[in-house]
């Protein structure tokens, strides 16, 4: 096998390997939805370039945990790939929260801070875009992730002032990263993240039938203890803030909408103010990650702009938000991670979350 | 009222959003806390109704698993409860014996099913009464099942060709899902149980999944999908479009054809099939090279499905949550597995493209490459040379038989040419065909050691010629060649029944040298495990029993007997080796059986018969040596 030389982590599976470099590379037939081994090395360089843009690398899982998996095969041929998992509870709001944000991204969101946006894996993204982003754009509310799911939610190309890097994100379902089997693959990407998301959703207790906040939030227990070893950035993401739109600090908050420069005595002005607000409603165990992590920003956000409500009188779902799927401040923690993860550089992004 | 064996329960569990915990899980359920658990987690990725690609999913949907240990479950998923994709299902869990396929297949509307969180605990269900239920259900409508006429060819003509492989079929409507399985199953059964008896179909299902990737515990082995995936999970199953006309006019859509007319019009059913059916290790479904490279995206050429490396399709589908799909065995035993030369070349090419070099030395330590080696110097030479005698002489050397000329040349070959070997198999036919003027000619050669042989031109390097020996070690090489002309009969005999043998269309048995052969080669090397267990076991009700599992089938050896430590330890011995592929991992077991199935295990050791797990074993644990 012939390689790079380059050293690369598998986002999926946590192996790192070497890159190889072989003129092959499989292609995803949607037809059946096999991947397909194709020979390049007889096309003409322009060719190849393309077959390498849409094409596929099998990992090689030197561990052999872990079932087949594909990377974009140009995976390996920007900057370090930047992980980003997002952690909560079940029904938290990650998916909404991460189809937000992904849509703010492809609408120039990062544009003030010198980011573009666009997608690594294409197919994946067109997938992503197909089942999450379109139907929210819709107004139809997202169904809840299912369990066992393996692979990345999206795979994109960040190009930034520092250069060309994969964006990874994972978002797999609450129960599984409430899991304790260690066997869970599904939680696997945990080993290879770069960053983490942590979202809490801002309780309603008509929701979910709870009459009181959770002494303790397993997902970040579990999340956190698996990365506690690691030097990792990290950002609280107060999700569903929208019922909190009268209560402040949070109006004063969602009421700027997206913010346009970086500015880290304001991320840290938000970080206290959400830290406030989550100690005084006792939601003390969600603000576990601002204890073992060194550097992290806390965030209000609302995904979707108010909550979705039965299409149909007697059912209770499929919902849909009647106010339209209007977001705030979704891209404010991606923002902040991208500053301290050094895709947006200078020295007040140096300062982004630090105590 | 008389006493119901625990298999004759069926469990009952239903899935919702906890208002204790916050999450979707079982809300209820006639389980113990432990069991509960336990059937979470082995659920957890069937109990759900996700839509996919803006498709909204049926409001009901049915599942049949089976579960390694010997349990099964039938789920009904409904689109009620806390949310999309969090949705409420019922589950009914029992023993494969008693909730089977058939079974599963006619609850559709039974009366028992919920469609929303019981407000107390739930109780079990008496398999009497389930059956009961299903027998009032009305099988499905001939006229529904009669327009799915060519849908039924097509999914039963994918299984014909792999037989062995899970199958998704794609588009199907949500009325036509459990006709279809129920037809399929009706008219194909019966024949794959006898022309594949060595691949067990467990006919589960499943009419609604909105994914179908390798990473999926346990899916079953046939689902229904709206769509294919967009996702990019890799898959390891066939797929059948259902809107996709038949155009394959193979022998085995006739077959599949006959089979259904057999459903639909009472015709006979096809006695053999035709052509071969895929070879008793089948080869995996990969992607059908198109026949032009214009259809390739921007060029590129389609590399040959054979060349793809095994690891990529040729594993069992969804290994257990927790297990780590094994790269080592799925690298090692195509090639292990390799029954003649042409297979292990295939295999050969096949993992020279794997991509990491370093990763196959690892899965080829020192044990690994001694069996491939003793393949290659033992089997492989000598098929390499009776396929050269019998390009010379015919099959089975017949012309032996005959053919002065032929037997003028074999004598003469036998006492000049080079090979050892190759003398020694010439004689053994010869003798087996009658002739033993030139079978006389191998022991002619012997008695010659030394003598004025005439080897003719060498092409190739060789060892010290067989004939610069001393007399004194002639003696021993007489001996030896007679053992030669004996062990080469046998293998003569073995191997070409096996290629007799190897036409799965005339489905014959295996010649008996064949399994003389076999059975010898497993006593000379039986690597019989023994050691310790250490189970709790009631003396008067129960008994602890070795057995060793291989191939997923449980082999009873003999009864483990209490060791002098005590404290629950047992001395547990293994008696044969099972007959199931070589190389097949295998453990050894002790298990807690009920004193009177003892007896009944003895025998079937005796039998070397092997067995699904019992539902009423309670306990396992590995023996340790």
């Amino acid at each position: 096998m012939t390689t790079s030389g380059r050293t690369t982590r598998c986002p999926i599976c946590a192996d790192e390997f070497a890159w190889p470099n072989e003129p092959e590379v499989w292609l995803f037939n949607p037809g059946d939805g096999r991947y397909e081994l194709f020979d390049i090395s007889t096309v003409s360089p322009v060719k190849q370039a393309d077959l390498i843009r849409n094409g596929y690398r099998r990992c090689p899982n030197p561990s052999a945990d872990m079932v087949e998996h594909f990377l974009p095969a140009s995976f390996g041929h920007h900057g370090d790939p930047l992980v980003i998992g997002l952690v909560g509870a079940p029904s938290s709001g990650k998916t909404h929260l991460l189809t937000a944000m992904i849509r703010q991204a492809f609408l120039n969101g990062l544009a003030a801070y010198g980011i573009t946006v666009t997608a690594l894996d294409f197919r994946r993204h067109v997938h992503f875009r197909d089942q999450y982003i379109t139907p929210l754009e819709r107004g139809d509310g997202l169904a809840g992730t299912g369990t066992g799911v393996i692979e990345a939610a999206d795979i994109l190309l960040l190009r930034g002032p520092t250069g060309e890097r994969p964006l990874i994100f994972f978002d797999v379902s609450g129960e599984d990263l409430r899991s304790t089997d260690a066997r869970n693959r599904a939680t696997r990407f945990l080993l290879g993240v770069d960053a983490v998301i942590f979202v809490h959703a801002s309780a309603d207790p008509a929701e979910k039938g709870l009459s009181s906040v959770d002494s303790e939030n397993r997902s970040f227990e579990l999340a956190i203890e698996r990365l506690r070893d690691r030097v990792l950035p990290a950002a609280i993401a107060v999700t569903k803030s929208d019922r909190l739109r009268y209560v402040a600090p949070a109006d004063r908050w969602l009421h700027r909408g997206e913010e346009q420069v970086l500015n880290a005595a304001r991320i840290r002005a938000e970080s206290r103010d959400v830290y406030a607000y989550l100690h005084h409603v006792g939601s003390g165990a969600s603000l576990r990650p601002f204890e073992a992590f060194s550097r992290c920003t806390l965030h209000f956000t609302s995904a979707s702009g108010g909550d979705a409500l039965p299409k149909q009188a007697d059912k209770e779902f499929p919902k849909y938000f009647p106010r339209g799927f209007r977001p705030s401040r979704v891209l404010e923690p991606l923002i902040s991670i991208l500053a301290m993860t050094g895709v947006i550089a200078g020295q007040e992004a140096e300062r982004v979350g630090m105590p | 009222m008389t006493d119901r064996r625990p298999d004759e329960v069926i469990d009952e569990a239903f899935f919702g959003w906890s208002l204790d915990t916050g999450e979707h899980t079982i809300v209820s359920s006639s389980l113990d806390a432990r069991r509960a658990e336990m059937w979470r987690t082995r659920l957890q990725d069937h109990v759900r109704l996700q839509p996919v690609n803006g498709l909204e999913p049926p409001d009901v949907a049915l599942s049949y698993l089976e579960f390694p240990d010997g349990h099964a479950a039938v789920v009904r998923r409904v689109r009620e409860g806390f949310s999309e994709g969090r949705g409420n299902t019922h589950v009914l869990i029992g023993s494969v014996a008693t909730l089977d396929a058939a079974l599963a297949l006619r609850l559709e509307r039974w009366v028992g099913w919920k469609s929303a969180a019981p407000a107390g605990g739930m109780g079990t269900n008496s398999v009497h009464y389930l059956r009961s239920c299903a027998a009032d259900a009305p099988e499905p409508p001939l006229d529904l099942v009669r327009s799915l006429e060519k849908q039924l060819v097509a999914v039963i003509a994918k299984i014909l060709e792999y037989p062995a492989y899970p199958l998704s079929v794609i588009g199907c409507p949500e009325t036509s899902r459990l006709p279809l399985l129920w037809a399929v199953r009706r008219a194909a059964e019966n024949y794959l149980e006898r022309e594949f008896p060595e691949h067990r179909r467990r006919w589960t299902f499943s009419t609604y999944e909105d994914r179908h990737g390798a990473s999926i515990d346990n899916l079953p082995e046939i689902v229904f999908l709206p769509v294919v995936p967009s996702a990019g999970e890799a898959h390891r199953r066939l797929v059948v479009r259902f809107h996709e006309p038949v155009v394959d006019q193979s022998p085995l859509v006739e077959i599949a054809g006959h089979l259904v007319a057999g459903l639909l019009r009472s015709t006979p059913p096809p006695n053999r099939p035709p052509v071969p059916p895929p070879p008793v290790a089948p080869r995996p479904p990969e992607p059908r090279p198109s026949a032009a490279p214009a259809d390739l995206p921007s060029g590129g050429v389609r590399v040959p499905p054979s060349t793809v490396p095994a690891s990529a399709v040729a594993v069992d589908p969804a290994p257990p949550r927790g297990m780590p799909s094994n790269l080592k065995e799925q690298l090692t035993t195509p090639l292990l597995n390799a029954r003649n030369v042409t297979e292990f070349l295939q295999e050969l090419d096949t993992l020279a493209h794997v991509p990491d070099r370093a990763q196959l030395r690892a899965a080829f330590d020192a044990d690994t490459v001694n069996r491939a080696a003793e393949f290659v110097e033992i089997d492989t030479r000598f098929q390499l040379l009776n396929r050269f005698l019998q390009t010379l002489y015919g099959a089975d050397l017949r012309d032996l038989q005959g053919a002065p000329e032929a037997q003028k040349h074999a004598g003469r070959l036998i006492r000049t040419c080079q090979s050892e070997q190759l003398s020694l198999m010439l004689g053994s036919a010869a003798a087996r065909h009658g002739r033993p003027e030139i079978a006389q000619r191998v022991l002619d050669r012997a008695l010659q050691l030394g003598g004025p042989l005439k080897p003719g031109p060498r092409r190739r390097v060789r060892g010290v010629l067989p004939w610069a020996i001393t007399r004194s070690q002639r003696v021993v090489l007489l001996a030896l060649a007679a053992v030669l002309v004996l062990l080469t009969a046998v293998l003569s005999g073995y191997f070409l029944g096996q290629n007799e043998s190897a036409d799965p269309v005339v489905g014959a048995a295996p010649a008996t040298t064949s399994a003389v052969v076999e059975s010898a080669r497993q006593e000379q090397v039986p690597q019989l495990k023994f050691g310790r267990a250490q189970v709790a076991a009631d003396p008067a009700r129960s008994r602890v029993f070795a057995f060793v599992t291989a191939e997923g089938r449980y082999f009873p050896q003999q009864p483990c007997t209490p060791s002098e430590d005590g404290n629950s330890t047992w001395d547990c011995a293994q008696t044969y080796v099972p007959p199931v592929k070589p190389g097949a991992p295998s453990e050894l077991l002790a298990v807690v059986v009920p004193a009177d199935q003892a007896d009944g295990l003895t025998r079937d050791a005796e039998q070397r018969k092997g067995m699904p797990r019992a539902p009423e074993w309670v306990n396992q644990v590995p023996v340790r040596s």
